[in-house]
């Protein structure tokens, strides 16, 4: 086997089964391979998080790519022993709420799409609900119970107290609840 | 409701599409970050410029030298269109979904959430013929994006309905944009044609024709004066039409009239897959040089009754008085 043969051999297997840690080294060194395999890796919470805020699976889309890019475009500032995922949390979370500000301005009603046949279907009721909280309370929900972050990573991430997270967090179970009831009434 | 069936319903509150859209941001996002990094090796740092000394001021200005040779080559040069639009392709930009290539000419224009403020994306690509007397060769983009501020309005006593979807025709070797229109998507057997549209910089006309038809057609045939000219009809993907909220299905075309500009008539004639026609059209093939004329006068009108921002009216009208004769 070659000299060149073995190096490709050793980057797929970094990318199949590395750590975040190695990955991001090695995407911060330009492999492009690197970069699909954290997008691939890390996609799938980013972008429900994104969703639970937005309601709109464009626009979750859209701001789940932006902060992608952000974050594997800044990882020369990032130390690579910390944790990726809230990290990327942080981002697509603040860049939903900036775009679920910018919509509001617009007056625009978010769009559901019909999921593929085969698809684990949304739940469109929870997702108004969840559309009716103030912002601060659907962030902490979404960080809590879709993303499942605990309270203290929670408070970390968004640079409040923790006595703040659960505050909030139950103010905000407690109108989603109410709507749901009444919507169910 | 109980607590516990709440929180259940938010943990297991799955968003659709998860699959198609990882596929798409594993391959747009590496796209767009090689991107950055092709732009960041070109525009230097502010801490390069900020070096000290007399040796370092002249690695900075020889830099600065080479930059600016650089962009002038690939803007406005032919062998430097070519080899940007090359590295373009290879970066992914102005592919059938990605951005288009010339993203600048909608800066502070469209909207979305993109970081660039120019989530422009395109929809179909294809060559533009070389020679003749026209600005030809590269290619075609056709794009569609959704305007900044999504309010009906007049702009230079023209109707906008920018709470549509608009379309636009990218000519990638022109640098230029022709046939911008928002909402305009026919339906039943329905024929539209953006209009005959032009470059008339002197030494370099290309003429062609453009627009849309509804689903149902099957192919489109134009002729000036009875000699054909060569359409090409391409339907817009379905996972399209959804991602980009087109609304519903239709199809673009576009023909090359390639130089041959000499007045007469430009018949436009949709069909459907029996070969019966559902729909014409008939243009006169204007005057180049008038509609240059005309659009100059329009851009500066825009700009002095301050109907769009200072910025991109004044780009406008760059773009629309530079090449009159």
């Amino acid at each position: 086997m070659t000299e060149s043969r073995q190096l490709v051999r050793l980057s797929h297997s970094v990318q199949e089964t590395g750590s975040d840690a190695d990955l991001m080294r090695a995407a911060r060194e330009g492999s492009r391979g690197a970069a699909e395999a954290l997008v691939a890796r890390h996609w799938d919470r980013a972008y429900r998080v994104a969703f639970a805020i937005l309601g709109d699976v464009h626009l979750a889309e859209d701001v789940t790519q932006e902060a992608l890019v952000a974050l594997l475009g800044s990882l020369g500032r990032f130390d690579t022993r910390r944790p990726l995922e809230p990290w990327l949390h942080r981002i697509v979370a603040n860049r939903a709420l900036d775009s679920a500000r910018a919509r509001s301005r617009r007056e625009e009603l978010p769009r559901l799409v019909a999921p593929a046949a085969g698809e684990p279907a949304s739940d469109p009721v929870l997702v108004e609900a969840m559309l009716n909280l103030p912002e601060d309370q659907r962030t902490v929900v979404v960080l809590r119970h879709v993303a499942g972050y605990g309270t203290n990573e929670i408070a970390r991430m968004l640079g409040i107290r923790r006595g703040t997270v659960g505050s909030r967090l139950r103010r905000g179970l407690d109108q989603l609840r109410t709507q749901l009831e009444e919507d169910d009434g | 409701m109980d607590e516990g069936t709440l929180i259940a319903r938010l943990t297991a509150l799955e968003p659709p599409n998860l699959e198609r859209t990882r596929e798409r941001a594993v391959t747009n996002v590496p796209a767009r970050l090689a991107t950055i990094a092709e732009t960041a090796k070109i525009i230097p740092q502010g801490g390069f410029l900020r070096s000290r000394g007399v040796r370092c001021g002249r690695i900075a200005a020889a830099g600065a030298a080479i930059c600016f040779a650089i962009a002038f080559f690939s803007l406005f040069t032919a062998p430097g269109r070519a080899v940007s639009t090359w590295v373009g392709e290879r970066l992914g930009l102005g592919q059938p979904g990605s951005h288009p290539s010339l993203k600048q000419l909608r800066a502070g224009w469209t909207r979305g959430t993109s970081a660039e403020g120019a989530p422009a994306y395109v929809l179909a690509v294809g060559p533009v013929p070389e020679g003749g007397r026209t600005n030809g060769g590269g290619r075609y983009e056709f794009i569609t994006y959704w305007p900044r501020d999504p309010q009906d309005k007049s702009i230079g006593g023209r109707h906008w309905e920018l709470d549509k979807p608009c379309f636009e025709l990218d000519l990638t070797q022109g640098r230029s944009s022709y046939g911008g229109s928002c909402g305009v998507l026919p339906e039943g057997p329905d024929l539209f044609v953006s209009g005959l549209a032009g470059n008339a910089a002197p030494g370099h006309e290309l003429l062609f024709l453009s627009g849309r038809t509804s689903d149902e057609v099957a192919s489109v045939q134009a002729d000036l004066d009875g000699d054909p000219i060569p359409v090409e009809l391409v339907p817009i993907p379905a996972t399209y039409i959804e991602r980009f909220h087109i609304g519903r299905p239709f199809k673009f075309f576009v023909g090359f009239l390639d130089g041959r500009l000499h007045g007469g008539d430009v018949t436009v004639t949709a069909l459907d897959a029996s070969g019966k026609v559902l729909s014409w059209r008939q243009l006169e093939a204007p005057d180049l040089s008038a509609a240059q004329r005309a659009n100059c006068k329009w851009a500066r009108a825009v700009l002095r009754k301050g109907e769009m921002s200072r910025r991109i009216a004044l780009r406008n009208v760059r773009a629309s008085c530079a090449t009159i004769r």
